[in-house]
């Protein structure tokens, strides 16, 4: 269990830390710290089986049911990562503990930094692709919320989402990439994958899968042409530059080259496109970087030419390639962090990062500029310094290419030309920074940072110089295991020596020390020529023009598909179900009516069913005088219970009974600020339409009710009919179905229920409306609000309402009546109080808040569900006994408890949306509502 | 109860042998279906017709431009689709899902308890469209569905 706690770890540490930044922003940094040690205590174990050779797999079961499982895999490349996500984190918790202001919210770093460091660690310690992809796009979505930290930049925020838009869309081709890879294979788990190499590449689907999992690992790794995200996200920043840009999520891109090295790659398909792009992309990015004026800039271009550079080392394909890149993977991550947190306390100390104005940085920090020079020297490949030693190796790579093809010289010769510039990059940021004569115009005087900012990056120097001087002694361990990891096999020859002899990677080295710095020599004409084409040749442009045509196309299918109509949409709605329909029927030789035979009905049913008929269609025809419509409606409505009455459905009739007459005060309450009538304003044409439409879809839904009517029914029902009673120990099936056999779904509908009515009260605060003095006809309201006898009537009621309900509550399970129907006569009761007594009068005698009763209502429901978790049995379990009592057989079932949770929630929510509206009443007439009050008192 | 209530309307029918109608609601729907000869079997087709009248008269109204209407709208589609989906379980007279020893059958119950949720969402959303109207009606001024034109 130990390789899970090490990727859960970070998560619980996220929000302990945004907790506890209330105490402090040391606390919050101490968590932090304290949670990486911690991750990185869970990895000691395996870290010793994985340096004595061992692949540690742990398997957590999820969901056995559909074969889910946690899977996480700790060996040689995993190990590696894991320990530069941990031990590069802990310094950057340590560095950004002073980089950030005291008004910047350290507790919202922290907690953002600790879910990607989790999500980074899930995605290298995963064993299963389908789980790797889960916290690679996680990584994408924490490093969107550290990008943007600053969201109050406008800057923060394009350049998160440019990152989020482009990763993610690398994940979905990556995604696709997997489930092919998967398919292929027959499991997406990797010893499956990486032990499937042959079967993988002389498969069909090769290439389309290779281009896929490519395009996502490139998104990532910001490779030419998705480079463009990384420099636009140097908004972030700069620990989670350092962090993310430097040494973690853009390595991931590479990482999965890696991981899925020994399965893909050894095909011409994975060395040109592999190879071609990290060519491409290291030669662009060394350009570019130099002339990048800001100090991050730079950075950004250096790095995505050193992420070409990895990249063409595995497209490159050979065993000791793939070495090389693994061990410019640990150099670029120390000296680019190292470079970037120097960068970061630049930026601090001067308040600027444009290099034109910070000069002559050596007389204010000698110190940091030491420092920062011998990372620069890393970085541009100086003898004695690590970078040095990969790109050697490097080098010797792009000269064993330049035998195998017809123009394979351009590699070396390209390689070189990319080393020329990244020595006169390196150059320039000594150079231009800390000497180039005196600072111009600084926001601030620039002096040696707090001692405990230095220290990370004394640290990543120190391993610099370390690696680069005793590489044999300090780095060949972990280079050998993470490239058996990556290569899963033996490991080539090589020698991590500072000298080689005179071979042609020491001339390329040479060729490009001098030639880098001659560049930087002539870089004037340079820098006006590249001033001259700044922003023309962006791919940046490219993206904008893309996001800029999905705008537009949206714009264009909505405005096509949304007239503002409301009314033309349903036409076209209705019109298109009916079309559907029709073409399902269409042609099929089934007769409309089946042979299940049909119910006798006799003349009182047949004269019922006109009437209701009758009052449907007066509805229509009078419904511009809009009580008499409303009130007609009603009877239909009571004419809809009979039916339920009529066809054994007693539970169904005594709910449509309630709700009736809820909705019709709520439609009173309503047509109060409303139009009384509504205005005749359609041609005749027009009314035709809407007739012939409307028939035509009445004639339609009574067709397919006839159709279903008359045919044989082949039910689920007997299950429920025959475990009703034992299973669920009631009698009224309909009631246990709601609250046991289904009772998940009757959970999402009462909290479907109390969200519409917190969304109505929301709706309804700050309401003002209007109602109309007078009725439609000119005369005053009846000033007796609340006439004297109805209001004492209703009042001697109410008990008597509420004993009707806690009966229908109790007697639900087995007999018709339950939660839903209880907590509707109970709410009518307590609104017949609101009505006839006034809202001001019986609010003195409520309680006023129904939130409480709501959120009471769903917890009691949850947690009844969650006491049968606890007893060992599946959600919302349900258990019951008999009690005897004196009185009789009493049935006890853990039921009635959820049901009581239903009941609430329809109580709050019910009279929460009615007694919200009646205030909005009261608000509009404030004068009438003195009377009834004085009444009260009396 | 309801078995109760039906055998009075029956037995009040005046036309048709009113004997037979009282045995035949006793002996339930699959007895009386052995009965093919039998005339004014239209049970189905009524039920059929409102619940397309209800239908229509929805469909009519919610094409109207006014918020109101269109609510009485959405309350007749409400009744039409509970009705429909009720009927899904077919129509069985005096035999509610209650389990009793001398029952001889039940009617399906599994669609009842689905509309009976469906009742209270139903008035759940009704609600809500409500509010948004007086929502609109106070923001526009106005009562038309799509909030452009002059009250």
């Amino acid at each position: 269990m130990q390789l899970v706690f090490c990727v859960i770890i970070p998560f619980l540490g996220a929000a302990l830390a945004a907790w506890a930044a209330r105490l402090g922003p040391n606390v919050a940094a101490w968590i932090a710290g304290a949670a990486t040690l911690a991750a990185g205590g869970w990895l000691v174990q395996g870290a010793m089986d994985t340096f004595a050779g061992a692949t540690l797999v742990e398997r957590i079961a999820w969901m056995p049911a559909v074969g889910l499982d946690l899977v996480f895999r700790l060996d040689g490349l995993g190990l590696l990562f894991a320990l530069m996500i941990l031990g590069i984190g802990f310094l950057i918790v340590l560095y950004a503990r002073y980089y950030f202001s005291p008004q910047d919210p350290l507790g919202r770093f922290y907690c953002f930094m600790l879910l990607f460091m989790g999500s980074m660690l899930g995605l290298v310690l995963s064993e299963n692709l389908i789980q790797l992809l889960i916290f690679w796009e996680l990584t994408s979505l924490s490093s969107f919320l550290l990008i943007s930290y600053w969201h109050q930049r406008a800057e923060a925020r394009n350049g998160a989402r440019m990152a989020l838009a482009v990763t993610g869309m690398g994940g979905l081709a990556l995604l696709g990439g997997v489930l092919l890879l998967g398919e292929i294979v027959g499991s997406y788990e990797l010893s499956a994958v990486l032990a499937a190499g042959d079967r993988i590449r002389s498969h069909p689907l090769y290439l389309p899968m290779l281009v896929l999992i490519l395009l996502g690992a490139f998104t990532k790794s910001a490779q030419f042409p998705f480079h463009f995200w990384l420099p636009n996200a140097m908004a972030a920043p700069t620990p989670v530059s350092a962090y993310l840009h430097s040494a973690t999520m853009v390595k991931a891109g590479v990482f999965l080259l890696a991981r899925l090295f020994p399965a893909l790659s050894g095909t011409p398909e994975w060395f040109w496109l592999v190879g071609l792009t990290g060519l491409v992309t290291l030669v662009i990015g060394a350009v570019i970087a130099l002339f990048k004026h800001d100090l991050k800039g730079l950075l950004a271009y250096s790095t995505i030419s050193h992420l070409g550079l990895i990249t063409m080392l595995f497209g490159i394909g050979t065993p000791l390639a793939a070495l090389a890149g693994v061990f410019h993977i640990i150099n670029h991550a120390t000296f680019k962090a190292s470079l970037f947190m120097a960068a970061g306390i630049i930026d601090h100390e001067t308040g600027t990062r444009d290099m034109r104005r910070i000069n002559g940085l050596w007389g204010y920090m000698p110190y940091t500029a030491t420092l920062a020079m011998v990372a620069a020297a890393a970085m541009a490949g100086v003898p004695l310094f690590n970078g040095f030693l990969s790109k050697e190796l490097f080098f010797a790579e792009a000269v064993g290419v330049a035998s195998l093809y017809r123009f394979g010289w351009l590699v070396p010769a390209a390689v070189t030309f990319a080393g020329i510039f990244a020595v006169a990059y390196s150059l320039r940021f000594v150079h231009d920074v800390f000497f180039n004569g005196k600072p111009v115009d600084l926001p601030r005087t620039p002096h040696e940072p707090p001692r405990w900012m230095k220290v990370p990056v004394e640290v990543l120097v120190a391993i610099c110089i370390l690696v680069g001087m005793l590489p044999a002694l300090t780095v060949e361990p972990l280079l050998a295991v993470a490239a058996a990891g990556v290569l899963q096999g033996p490991l080539p020859d090589h020698d991590l020596a500072i000298w080689h002899g005179f071979s042609p990677a020491l001339w390329m080295s040479v060729i490009a020390l001098t030639g880098g710095g001659l560049v930087y020599l002539g870089r004037r004409p340079l820098f006006a020529l590249a001033d001259r084409v700044e922003g023309r040749f962006e791919a940046r442009q490219g993206y904008d023009r893309l996001v800029a045509g999905v705008f537009t196309l949206t714009a264009w299918v909505t405005a096509r598909l949304d007239s503002g109509s409301l009314q033309r949409m349903l036409l076209f709605f209705v019109l298109s179900a009916l079309l559907l329909g029709l073409a399902g029927w269409w042609g099929q030789a089934v007769p409309l009516t089946g042979p299940r035979p049909l119910l006798p009905v006799g003349l009182a049913g047949s004269l019922a069913a006109l009437g209701l008929m009758i009052t449907a269609v007066l509805v229509v025809v009078l419904h511009r005088q809009r009580l008499t419509a409303l009130i007609l409606l009603g009877a239909v409505g009571l004419g809809c219970s009979l039916i339920f009455v009529v066809f054994s459905a007693p539970d169904l009739a005594l709910t449509q009974l309630s709700v009736e007459v809820v909705t019709v005060i709520l439609l009173l309450l309503a047509l109060y600020f409303l139009p009384q009538t509504t205005p005749a304003e359609f041609s005749r044409i027009r009314h035709g339409r809407d007739l012939l439409l409307a028939v035509a879809a009445g004639g339609a839904a009574a067709a397919l009710a006839w159709a279903v009517l008359t045919r044989p029914q082949a039910s689920i029902a007997d299950w429920f009919l025959a475990n009703s009673l034992p299973g669920g120990g009631g009698t009224n099936v309909v009631n246990v179905i709601l609250v046991d056999f289904r009772g998940y779904d009757t959970l999402g509908e009462i909290t479907v229920l109390a969200l519409a009515a917190l969304g109505i009260y929301a709706m309804l605060e700050g309401l003002q409306l209007t109602g109309p003095a007078r009725d439609d006809q000119g005369r005053q309201w009846d000033p007796d609000l609340h006439p004297a006898i109805m209001a004492s009537l209703v009042r001697l009621l109410l008990p008597l309402a509420l004993l009707v309900s806690v009966y229908i509550l109790l007697r639900g399970h087995n007999q018709p009546g339950g939660g839903f129907i209880a907590g509707l006569i109970t709410a009518v009761a307590l609104i017949m109080q609101y009505l006839a007594n006034g809202v001001a009068w019986t609010h003195a005698r409520l309680p006023g808040d129904l939130h409480p009763l709501i959120g009471a209502g769903l917890l009691i429901a949850t947690l009844t569900g969650l006491g049968s978790l606890v007893l060992g049995y599946p959600f919302l379990t349900s258990t019951f006994t008999h009690i005897h009592w004196p009185l009789g057989d009493f049935e006890l079932a853990s039921a009635m408890a959820f049901d009581l949770g239903v009941y609430l929630v329809v109580v709050g929510a019910t009279l929460l949306i009615l007694i919200h509206l009646g205030l909005v009443h009261d608000a509009s007439h404030p004068a009438a509502d003195q009377a009834p009050d004085a009444r009260g008192a009396d | 109860m309801t078995r109760a209530i039906r055998r009075r309307i029956k037995h009040r029918t005046p036309e048709g042998p009113t004997d037979e109608h009282f045995t035949e609601d006793r002996a339930g729907p699959i007895a009386a279906g052995r009965r093919s000869h039998e005339g004014e079997r239209l049970m189905e087709a009524l039920l059929a017709l409102i619940i397309g009248t209800l239908t229509a008269c929805g469909v009519y109204l919610i094409l109207r431009a006014r918020t109101f209407p269109v609510l009485l709208g959405l309350t007749f589609l409400s009744y039409a689709v509970n009705l429909f989906l009720f009927a899904m379980g077919r129509l069985v007279v005096g035999r509610p899902p209650l389990i009793d020893p001398t029952a001889a059958a039940y009617t399906d119950p599994l669609p009842q308890a689905l509309v009976l949720t469906a009742i209270v969402i139903g008035f759940a959303m009704t609600a809500f469209v409500i509010m948004l109207a007086l929502k609109a009606r106070a923001e526009l001024g106005n009562d038309h569905v799509d909030g452009m034109h002059e009250p």
